[in-house]
């Protein structure tokens, strides 16, 4: 279940995917004159092994779900399970991609993936290793030793991800980590992130504003809606893997998307007050 | 009146550009031509009478002013204490300042309890009360070290509070994420970003105490620079006054200069 690097340096050989589980989960946030309902009653199965994408209009509670999940916030009621253990902090099996890089200036590029490992008893032997081999893997060899000013936006989150990975999670959690890229970067990064994920199977949770990234990556999309946040529909996006570039000139590529537009357009309309 | 805190060097620099060693060359002529026209100028301004000697002396008898006090001595004595009082001084303020900003940093009550009085403390000019100081801890060592001290001590207290605190929401979460300690943080994320708020800090502070260490010199001393520049203008000698005032701007060049180097084997590459 945890894959996480152990203290003495050996690591496990499988990595197995984690499975999640959100039963009536709700979040409301106590402003100082208003209670804001997040999250209501949210239930979800996420099997192992899953590509899942969370998406919704603003204010729908994806971001707040998966922070949950990652155990950086408490839900108000309900309960959320990794692997059958209820998250009351954050598990050791989870890695995590917030939307800014959050590198940490004064690290070059090695030492910054190295993080996770240092803060986890210190780098095991092949440690650095695997941080090149990541590197190479997100496109990025040769700029071990640059710092993260040195490098442009799809560069750091690059280097964000390859930290995410760094202790073989089981699951990956992201939070709109390709929101503040141009769309070619985000194409080469969705390429990249599908690569690495055929390569070291993992479930993954997703958050996106963009329906095309969505269908893209995902096995499952879940179509959210706002006021109060709940989970509207959870769509099978059926395409084959491996995916390729191919895929987005692809006509069924195109039909997927459109259905995640008009489920997307039936949770929003049917919002209370219907402002859209 | 609370010292705004010194925007943090996050390492963002120009880029060198293709003419950066030309621009160089030409920057440092400039600056050699302009030391020349100063030097010149005020050689013209001395020795024309337009300015009474007894205010400003010629540079060339400044020079053997100084050549003089090296040669016979008479400047390490006074040199040693004045540096003694601000290195002494400067080291008691930053301590201070460590020890009682990570304090607040981490202990709103404590922070939102005493740093009204501490405000209050700098609002109010401490030169003022150098007398008092001198009065209550004698004419030696103590009372400049003191008064450099209390001169340095807010601008690295403020600096302290605001690197340890303010880290992002994000960066917070990452170091949640990968279950870090406490001591973790502070260990990887907090102090590391503080030291871009403490070392420009630090400047103004060696600064600040070698100003506490003169001023207390000029209250009641026996030695120092400041004793040795207020006995040469009561006694007239002009030229060993400016020699005295050329080896203060040279000890705070110094200062600065170790504080620059500090910062680099600190912070390596950024």
């Amino acid at each position: 279940m945890a894959t996480r690097t152990l203290a003495n340096g050996s690591r496990r050989d499988t990595t197995e995917p984690s499975a999640i589980t959100a039963r009536t989960v709700s979040k409301v946030f106590e402003g100082k004159r208003q209670r804001v309902s997040a999250l209501s009653e949210v239930d979800i199965d996420i099997e192992a092994g899953q590509f899942v994408s969370l998406i919704g209009p603003s204010g729908c509670g994806k971001s707040t779900l998966l922070k949950m999940i990652a155990g950086l916030l408490t839900p108000s009621s309900g309960t959320i399970a990794i692997d059958g253990d209820t998250v009351v902090e954050p598990l050791p099996q989870i890695g995590v991609a917030f939307q800014k890089p959050t590198l940490l200036r004064w690290r070059n590029v090695l030492d910054n993936i190295c993080l996770p490992l240092d803060l986890d008893g210190g780098r095991p032997a092949d440690g650095e290793t695997r941080a090149r081999e990541l590197l190479a893997m997100m496109g990025l060899a040769g700029f071990e030793k640059h710092y993260p000013k040195e490098l442009s936006g799809g560069m750091e989150q690059r280097v964000a991800i390859a930290r995410s990975l760094i202790t073989q999670p089981s699951l990956l959690l992201m939070d709109e980590p390709f929101g503040a890229l141009d769309e070619f970067t985000r194409e080469d990064l969705n390429d990249e992130l599908l690569r690495v994920w055929q390569h070291e199977p993992k479930t993954v949770v997703f958050v996106t504003h963009s329906i095309s990234e969505a269908v893209f990556l995902s096995d499952h999309v879940v179509v959210m809606s706002a006021r109060p946040g709940r989970i509207h529909a959870t769509v099978p996006v059926i395409l084959p893997r491996p995916r390729e570039r191919s895929l987005r000139n692809a006509p069924e590529f195109y039909d997927t998307i459109r259905h995640i537009r008009a489920v997307l357009d039936e949770a929003r309309l049917g919002e209370a007050g219907g402002e859209h | 009146m609370a010292t705004p805190v010194v925007a943090p060097d996050t390492g963002e620099t120009a880029r060198p550009s293709r003419s950066r060693s030309s621009a160089g060359t030409k920057s440092a002529v400039l600056a050699v031509l302009i030391f020349i026209v100063i030097v010149t100028g005020w050689q013209v301004l001395a020795t024309s009478g337009a300015v009474s000697p007894l205010l400003l002396a010629p540079p060339v008898d400044v020079l053997a002013a100084l050549g003089q006090m090296v040669s016979d001595g008479t400047l390490w004595p006074h040199l040693s204490a004045t540096v003694q009082e601000t290195v002494f001084g400067f080291l008691l303020a930053v301590a201070a300042a460590l020890v009682i900003g990570s304090a607040f940093a981490y202990s709103p009550i404590v922070r939102n309890a005493v740093y009204p009085y501490i405000l209050v403390s700098q609002t109010f000019p401490k030169v003022a009360i150098a007398p008092l100081i001198v009065a209550i801890f004698g004419y030696d060592l103590a009372p400049k070290v003191v008064l450099a001290a209390l001169l340095a001590f807010f601008p690295v207290l403020t600096n302290t509070m605001a690197g340890l605190t303010e880290v992002s929401d994000d960066e917070v979460n990452l170091f949640r994420s990968l279950r870090a300690s406490k001591w973790q943080e502070l260990r990887h994320l907090r102090i590391p970003n503080a030291l871009a708020f403490i070392f420009p800090a630090l400047n103004s502070a060696a600064v600040l105490a070698l100003i506490g260490a003169i001023v207390g010199e000029f209250v009641a001393s026996r030695t120092g620079i400041g004793y040795a520049i207020q006995q040469f203008t009561t006694t007239g000698e002009v030229a060993a006054t400016y020699a005295a005032l050329i080896v203060l701007s040279i000890v705070g060049l110094t200062f600065y200069g170790l504080l620059t180097l500090t910062e680099r084997l600190v912070r390596r590459n950024r």
